[in-house]
């Protein structure tokens, strides 16, 4: 993730999909750009930390997220606005 | 391993933007019940996003029982945020909740002992002077062991907390009760919970709730009594909140003797001269009397009455006039049964007109609230705090409300639910439900009952007979008793006593300092009442120890032990069990029972209470490693285990079931009875509650035929009112910022600033009679006290005209030197609501 | 005032070994004796710089940077979401309550501000200009990090 002057809005969606179409759900998922399938479990719930420029993309997502099928529901669990970005080049890998 | 160590070894070094990305990935897989990679037991470096580790744990604030999760960082805590998954407040927290990483690190922590000392010596003048724990003990163990040889077990004394542990309360209860054969022992919520226990063990023999929060999503009508919710139980008001705005239909009722915020939401608010609630609670009763809205057949069931005893005096200290003249002060939980009839005559007095005249209240308004009562089709949750149990008449008032529920039969259905709130996070796990109080035993047992002694004696392994058979000292008693020099060993854990007790110049302050007296007080920082003592131990707080809390619905949480306790600091378990090892049986039992009993000479008390068998039967290998355990680790064995389970075998079997140890601390927690596995939501009711026999309904098996008690109880007045020299009504409590004497939260810099000093809240008008402005200082001054504080007429508080309202949390501004130690007298809780005071500018 | 890392155990360390020579423990009282009776300090105003403060973490309700005096929060009316809601912010410029108070108990999405985040005062605080009696020395993640750097 490059740094940005924007502030980053973080976000994760649970989505509930039926188990037998998870793995679909799951790759189709992946292919939205801002998106990242994070966990999952056997019954068909995923996690999906998003990545975004502002609210209106997270909504947008949760409605593309809706129709795809086999996905039940989608629903935002957490928002979070990054307003510092100055950190960003600071994580520091052993 | 320490968690430190393993924190360090296996974190992959983490940027802010992961840790925020770490944050919502775990909140939404806890919220969808996924494992995320890496909880605190799975370990695995492979992933950047397993850097976290989240444990959860109850709140540490109030009844409540908020869950949150806490995350830590080398060693430290570095957020919280409120657990998803928790039923009680799914996700949610109030402001003080949201700072809760910040309440262990005050830079004035206690950090080792302090004992006042001149020139090397143990002196009650001295200064306050760091020891190690071996001095602190020695010095402590020999005050105590003079006290009681000199003067036998009634001149030692305990005052603990309704913010103990489950397991703490339980082993100073032991400690007391079994050790030094003492029922001196009585906890913080003698000030708090007492009178709603007396209205639960009269009306229905058992105590605790009947409903569970459930009720606020089913309810179609709140009414408030003397409950602050919106600033007291914010959690729970915004679950109240909830159900208001989404259901149009629904009615929320605020009475109180102040309008404070919890009335932005009321559709009929309610202002009501101090006292005068318990006429209003008798004019509903006849109202749905007169109008013929009894549910017959659940009264002629489920339901008997009885006429209490009245004139019973003011709890006041002998020799008070208002004592003296009381007829019935020694007999005041007394009561003789009636029929329905009599009840009906006697509650016929209370007509519209006279308790509007009575009260203040208008008849519009009265009338509105019966109908609601009365109505068979309104769901109705009565919900009550400190305006209910701070009362002279506290018993009665709680009992009153019950009336008014079992009249209609609205009471253990979802929404239909009298429900008594607890102030405390673990005033009924701790307190109440293991006993820490000076008359009673675990379980809802007493001390004055011989066959509850027996049971105790037996399931502790004591000799027989042992147990002592009396009364002890009560909150207000033990004061009185320090200051008149008949309690002379004194261990204060976890409260703020000398801030939060009521008259404290002309009882609780002499008391600490007289001179006969050696007081220890264990607290995590320099509180006044730390000021007060003679020595001081520095104890670990909330996450530096395992812990068990139980809120006011019945639920049990459990925590683990997250980060390390600052210095020397310990928990108030280590500090009672280590305690323990410096008496033997030989130096505090009486030597008939030693002779009688030889295989318990030469123990000392560790042996007897705390390697007996019981309490140290799990090994340290049945510990969770990933967490520390400081106790536990200290003497050997998993010693809250230990304890939990010798403490639950009181209750499993009589209606108090818990589940077992290792269950609480998988789950978030379980609403007692658990039986089967299957928590209890609502009790008393036959298909919720596994105690209810089939075929029966409703059985209130707290008493022995099954029925509960309506009880009449007349109208009487305070015992100190508003006169022509203290001519306004004084009204102590809280605000929102602040939790109980600020002891934590005015260390918190948001908490602080929020609200940094107690102001006195009052009419517009009545500062204007005074020549007083907004902002300025003045004298607050009763017959027992003063203290000087700024006039606030613009805040969130509007006491009507006549009465003024200050808040507890500051420690420079002692409202209780103001207050009057009156007490419910069948309670023994002070009125914290009602005295009479003065206001005049400090200038004059 | 800063908030900035006051390394615990070095406080801890000059407590542990120096002789309290204060007549008073009691941080919060000062030195006021438990029987007198201080001049209360004059009430503080409220910070109203609308100046954004930084969290302590992530999930922390942002403290209020302006006045709210006389804003009604109640069954009629509630005024702080008359620049913060959704709704208006484009005229406010004031800071859109997140998404997570458009969220019923259960998770799900609701079209408008949640009845159970109604009352706004419950979770977001004004500040005073009161200077806090006692220090904190709470640590946030990037102190950490940068102590956990700085002792490489």
């Amino acid at each position: 993730m490059t740094s940005t002057a924007t502030p980053t809005h973080i976000s994760s969606v649970v989505v509930h999909c039926k188990p037998e179409l998870m793995k679909t759900v799951a790759n189709l998922a992946n292919t939205i750009e801002q998106l990242e399938v994070r966990a999952s479990d056997a019954g068909g719930k995923l996690v999906a930390l998003l990545e975004t420029k502002n609210e209106q993309e997270i909504l947008s997502i949760i409605s593309q997220l809706e129709t795809i099928n086999g996905v039940l529901t989608a629903t935002l669990v957490y928002h979070e606005i990054d307003y510092d970005d100055e950190h960003m080049d600071e994580s520091y890998n052993a | 391993m320490t968690m430190n160590t393993w924190m360090n070894h296996t974190m992959p070094k983490l940027s802010r933007r992961e840790f925020i990305k770490a944050n919502a990935v775990a909140t939404a897989a806890a919220a969808a019940g996924i494992s995320i990679p890496v909880s605190a037991k799975n370990l695995s470096t492979t992933h950047n996003q397993n850097t976290l580790t989240w444990a959860k744990a109850p709140c540490r604030f109030c009844g409540t029982g908020c869950s949150v999760n806490v995350a830590t960082k080398k060693g430290r805590i570095v957020a919280t945020h409120g657990d998803i998954n928790s039923p009680v407040n799914k996700g949610l927290n109030c402001v003080k909740g949201y700072f809760l990483s910040k309440i262990l690190y005050g830079t004035d922590r206690l950090t080792t002992p302090l004992l006042r000392k001149t020139n090397g010596k143990y002196d009650k003048n001295g200064e306050f002077t760091p020891v190690s724990w071996d001095e602190a003990f020695d010095v402590m163990a020999e005050k105590f062991k003079t006290a009681l040889k000199n003067k036998g077990p009634k001149s030692v004394g305990m005052f603990g907390s309704g913010q103990w542990t489950v397991w703490e309360g339980y082993a100073a209860v032991k400690l007391m009760k079994a050790g030094f054969l003492s029922n001196n022992i009585d906890p913080n919520a003698r000030h708090c919970m007492a009178s709603a226990v007396g209205g639960f063990m009269r009306t229905f023999g058992i105590d605790e709730p009947m409903g569970c929060y459930d009720d606020f999503e089913h309810a179609d009508a709140f009414v408030l009594w003397g409950s602050n919710m919106a600033e007291m139980h914010p959690i729970l008001w915004t679950r109240l909140t909830d159900r208001r705005l989404s259901a149009p239909h629904v009615k929320v009722s605020v009475l109180s003797t102040f309008e404070h915020r919890s009335f932005e939401l009321a559709d009929i608010p309610i202002i009501f001269t101090p006292q005068t609630d318990m006429a209003i609670l008798n004019y509903i009763a006849n109202y749905i009397i007169q109008n013929n809205m009894v549910d017959q057949s659940f009264v002629e069931k489920h339901v008997n009455f009885r006429k209490g005893n009245d004139d019973i005096g003011y709890g006041l200290r002998a020799e008070h006039v208002l004592q003296k003249n009381a007829k019935n002060a020694k007999k005041a939980g007394g009561s003789q049964p009636i029929s329905f009839e009599d009840f009906a005559k006697f509650v016929s007095k209370y007509d519209v007109d006279y308790v509007s005249k009575l009260s203040g209240v208008s008849t519009k308004s009265l009338e509105k609230l019966a109908k609601i009562y009365a109505d068979p089709n309104t769901k109705v949750m009565s919900l009550w705090t400190m305006g209910v149990n701070q009362h002279t008449r506290g018993v009665w008032t709680n009992n009153l409300l019950y009336n008014i529920h079992l009249l209609t039969g609205k009471i253990s259905t979802p929404g239909n639910s009298p429900f008594s709130l607890t102030g405390q996070p673990s005033a009924c796990g701790t307190a109440r439900e293991v006993g820490t109080f000076s008359h009673r035993l675990p379980a809802d047992m007493v001390v004055k009952n011989p066959k509850h002694r027996k049971i105790a004696e037996h399931k502790w392994k004591l000799p027989e007979g042992i147990l002592p058979d009396w009364n002890g000292a009560h909150a207000v008693k033990q004061n009185r008793d320090l200051k008149d020099g008949n309690i002379n060993a004194y261990w204060v854990q976890v409260n703020n006593n000398v801030q939060a007790a009521p008259n404290m110049n002309q009882e609780t302050l002499p008391g600490y300092r007289n001179p006969d007296n050696f007081v220890v007080v264990s607290d995590a920082y320099p509180t006044v009442t730390a000021q007060a003592a003679d020595l001081v131990l520095p104890t670990a707080m909330w996450v530096e120890k395992e812990g068990a809390y139980g809120n006011a619905e019945r639920r049990t949480q459990f925590w683990h032990q997250m980060v390390e306790a600052p210095g020397e600091s310990k928990s108030d378990l280590w500090q009672l069990v280590e305690f323990s090892k410096r008496f033997t049986t030989d130096e505090v039992w009486p030597e008939h029972v030693l002779n009688k009993n030889p295989s318990y000479k030469n123990k000392t008390l560790y042996d007897v209470l705390f390697t007996n068998g019981q309490v140290d039967a799990f090994p340290l290998s049945e510990t969770d490693s990933s967490f520390n355990n400081h106790e536990s680790k200290d003497f050997g064995f998993y010693l809250q285990k230990g304890l939990f389970e010798e403490y639950a075998s009181f209750g499993r079997g009589k209606a108090h079931d818990l589940a077992d140890f290792d269950t609480y601390h998988e789950t978030r927690g379980l609403r007692w009875p658990v039986v089967n596995g299957k928590e209890t939501l609502w009790r008393f009711r036959e298909g919720s509650d596994p105690y209810v026999k089939t075929g029966k309904g409703f059985e209130f098996y707290g008493k022995k035929d099954g029925r509960a008690v309506i009880f009449a109880l007349p109208y009487e007045p305070p015992a100190e009112s508003p006169d022509k020299e203290f001519d306004l009504w004084l009204s102590t409590g809280r605000v929102l910022e602040h939790w109980h004497s600020g002891s934590m939260t005015q260390r918190v810099p948001e908490l602080y600033r929020a609200f940094p000093d107690a102001v006195v809240f009052m009419h517009p008008q009545d500062a204007r009679d005074r020549q007083l402005r907004r902002g300025d200082e003045v004298r607050i001054i009763s017959r027992r006290g003063e203290i000087k504080t700024r006039v606030e007429t613009r805040g969130r508080n509007k006491p009507p005209q006549g009465l003024v309202f200050v808040p507890w949390f500051d420690a420079s501004q002692l409202i209780n030197k103001v207050t009057l130690d009156a007490t419910d007298p069948i309670s023994k809780q002070t009125d914290f609501k009602k005295c009479a005071v003065k206001i005049i500018s400090a200038r004059a | 005032m800063s908030e900035k890392v006051i390394v615990c155990f070095f406080v801890l360390s000059l407590m542990a070994f120096n002789t309290i020579a204060n007549e008073s423990i009691a941080t919060l009282r000062g030195q006021t004796s438990l029987s007198n009776e201080a001049t209360p300090p004059l009430m503080e105003k409220v910070e109203n710089r609308d100046i954004k403060r930084k969290r302590n973490y992530p999930m922390q309700p942002p403290t209020i940077p302006h006045k709210i005096n006389n804003y009604q929060v109640d069954l009629k009316t509630n005024k702080c979401l008359t620049c913060h809601s959704r709704k208006y912010t484009e005229q406010s410029q004031a800071p859109m309550i997140s998404v997570t108070h458009y969220m019923d108990r259960d998770g799900n999405f609701l079209a408008d501000v949640s009845p159970r985040r109604y009352f706004c005062k419950q979770c977001h605080v004004t500040q005073t200009v009161a200077t806090p009696l006692v220090d904190n020395s709470f640590m946030d993640i990037d102190d950490i990090l940068k102590a956990e750097r700085n002792q490489r």
